[in-house]
């Protein structure tokens, strides 16, 4: 840009002050304040004192792993049904979609510009004793009349499956989208049956779209709690509702602030692992 | 590209299937706003219009729903403007720590709610900064920033340099060329942008929790309200207007993508997501 040669290296530094300020004065900073809170001891009556209380840590991690586990084993199985579910869905969008694309990804989006608790709410109804889906299980026997859908685990993870779809959906399209199609056709030419031009042309091609779709999907889904909240019961509970009912109801900040922390380490732990064995590699071209 | 027959037809039925999966919790809420009993069973028993004139008048609803605008409105402008320069930075500027900072911008949406939220709220509880619309604005924005900087710089990755330099050379000054020729290029990106970061603010029920103190955006109303039976009804309306409402940004989305033809919002809000 023509102003690059006249000021040299300063404008970029000036066009990106404001943002980054912002973000440093709202996200570093809190994530300081945060990693204080975590150390601290007290209650709202006595007050709160910083005492490098690293049993906050593993008092958290001893009471609640089964909750963490949880967390981490529902978003698990919500993202790969959710991968399921869109990868056909993307691709019949972006190979046959044809002149109709953008009609279809819309009428994929379209629903999730509704509020996000809504739709949860209408998996209430759908799932309830009351609901369709109970009826109609039921007439069919394949529930018996004592069972329930609501307040299990199945309802929590299709409500999270559910709730965050798109974000599986769409970059697995736009990176579907983006495939020259001459190279499939390429791969058929040279004698691939379409089942290996699939897993060798197409597949890899779209990995980018499935490792991002992976991460946007299962990262917010671990730290979900209004689907465990509305959909299940306690013993469904999630990280998320330990986390918020000890920060917002008990007042116990350390520990929430702890048990945060402990729940950033799991998923950064698992996003490695599953980066590394996909290739790192194909993470940098997913950015 | 060829397709089996068979392979064609399950992809149809999968597409038809996911599809339904989608709309039909939709529809059903949609009903149940109809429907006369407060209880919610199925079949439903009769049609009213009772409940639509119930969530009119109910001024914790209405309160929610102004605030709920105003917020999503505050955090989307913020975020265009912040969004826009440092796209602007990192697409057409080589300098130390572009990486790094490209990777920064992105950092927050890439933490789960609870833990941004959480952060925040301690924040503003140690500094003494009172919790309202302000702080539900600043929450909100720090995740959508991400959503307008990543559409932006999809687009100006794709537009050549070549025409802001042609302008430069032809005398224009900074400003004359953003205004001119670089601007009328992003419009459209930012729009798409824009609207994406409208609805993840107005849809945000995590963050918002810990950022919004005694005052309820219309998520947290309606988070609050589910657990009394008597209003559900009245929940059932509200989300049914929000359906209807929900309908404008996918309509603006539409008309968008006739007017710029080839670089259609929808792909771009796309690639915006699969960046993330």
């Amino acid at each position: 840009m023509a102003f690059v040669h006249r000021h040299k290296g300063l404008v970029p530094y000036l066009l990106l002050l404001p943002g980054l300020g912002f973000l440093a004065l709202f996200f570093v900073v809190p994530a300081y304040y945060l990693a204080h809170t975590s150390l601290q001891t007290g209650s709202l009556d006595a007050g709160y004192a910083f005492t490098w209380a690293w049993e906050n840590y593993t008092d958290a991690i001893s009471t609640y792993h089964e909750q963490l586990t949880r967390s981490l084993v529902y978003a698990g199985i919500a993202t790969a049904i959710a991968l399921a579910v869109s990868y056909p869905l993307a691709y019949w969008i972006a190979f046959r979609g044809g002149r109709w694309k953008t009609l279809f990804l819309l009428i994929v989006i379209a629903p999730f510009f509704v509020t996000y608790l809504i739709r949860t709410l209408a998996w209430q109804n759908i799932l309830s004793d009351n609901g369709p889906v109970v009826e109609v299980l039921r007439a069919i026997g394949v529930l018996d009349d004592g069972e329930r859908l609501l307040a299990t685990s199945t309802a929590v993870v299709a409500g999270i499956t559910y709730n965050f779809l798109p974000f599986m959906a769409l970059p697995l399209y736009a990176s579907l989208e983006q495939i020259d199609e001459r190279l499939i056709e390429a791969a058929e030419d040279l004698y691939a049956s379409r089942l290996q031009a699939f897993l060798r042309v197409t597949l890899p091609l779209s990995l980018p779209g499935v490792v991002a779709g992976t991460l946007l999907t299962f990262i917010p889904a671990a730290g979900d709690f209004v689907n465990a909240e509305l959909l299940g019961t306690p013993r469904e509970a999630m990280i998320g509702n330990v986390i918020q009912s000890k920060f917002l109801v008990i007042t116990d900040y350390g520990q929430a602030a702890a048990l945060s922390f402990v729940l950033m380490a799991a998923i950064l732990a698992l996003v490695l692992a599953y980066t590394r064995a996909l290739g790192a590699d194909r993470l940098a071209e997913a950015r | 590209m060829t397709l089996g027959p068979g392979a064609r037809w399950l992809l149809r039925v999968a597409t038809a299937l996911t599809l339904t999966f989608v709309y039909v919790p939709l529809v059903i809420i949609a009903l149940y706003a109809f429907n006369e009993s407060r209880i919610q069973a199925w079949p439903i028993e009769g049609l009213t219009l009772e409940w639509f004139g119930r969530a009119l008048d109910n001024p914790g609803a209405r309160d929610a729903l102004w605030l709920s605008l105003r917020a999503a409105l505050g955090a989307t402008a913020l975020a265009l403007v912040l969004g826009t320069l440092a796209s602007l930075a990192v697409a057409r500027y080589r300098f130390f720590g572009r990486e790094t900072i490209s990777f920064l911008v992105i950092l927050p949406i890439a933490l789960p709610g609870i833990v941004t939220g959480m952060a925040l709220n301690a924040t503003f509880n140690t500094t003494g900064i009172s919790l309202g619309l302000l702080t539900i604005v600043v929450g909100h924005a720090t995740f959508c920033i991400v959503v307008v900087y990543n559409n932006a710089v999809a687009r100006l990755r794709r537009t050549s340099q070549h025409l802001e330099e042609a302008s430069a050379d032809l005398g224009a000054d900074a400003w004359q060329t953003f205004r001119h020729i670089t601007f009328p290029q992003l419009r459209s990106a930012l729009l798409a942008g824009a609207l994406l970061a409208f609805a993840l603010s107005f849809d945000e029920v995590i963050v918002t929790t810990f950022t919004a103190g005694p005052d309820q955006t219309l998520p947290i109303w309606i988070l609050s309200n589910l657990s009394r039976p008597n209003q559900l009804p009245v929940v059932n309306v509200v989300a049914v207007v929000l359906i209807l409402l929900s309908t404008i940004p996918v309509y603006v989305a539409t008309r968008l993508s006739r007017d710029t033809g080839a670089v259609s919002p929808t792909a771009g809000a796309a690639q915006a997501a699969g960046a993330r």
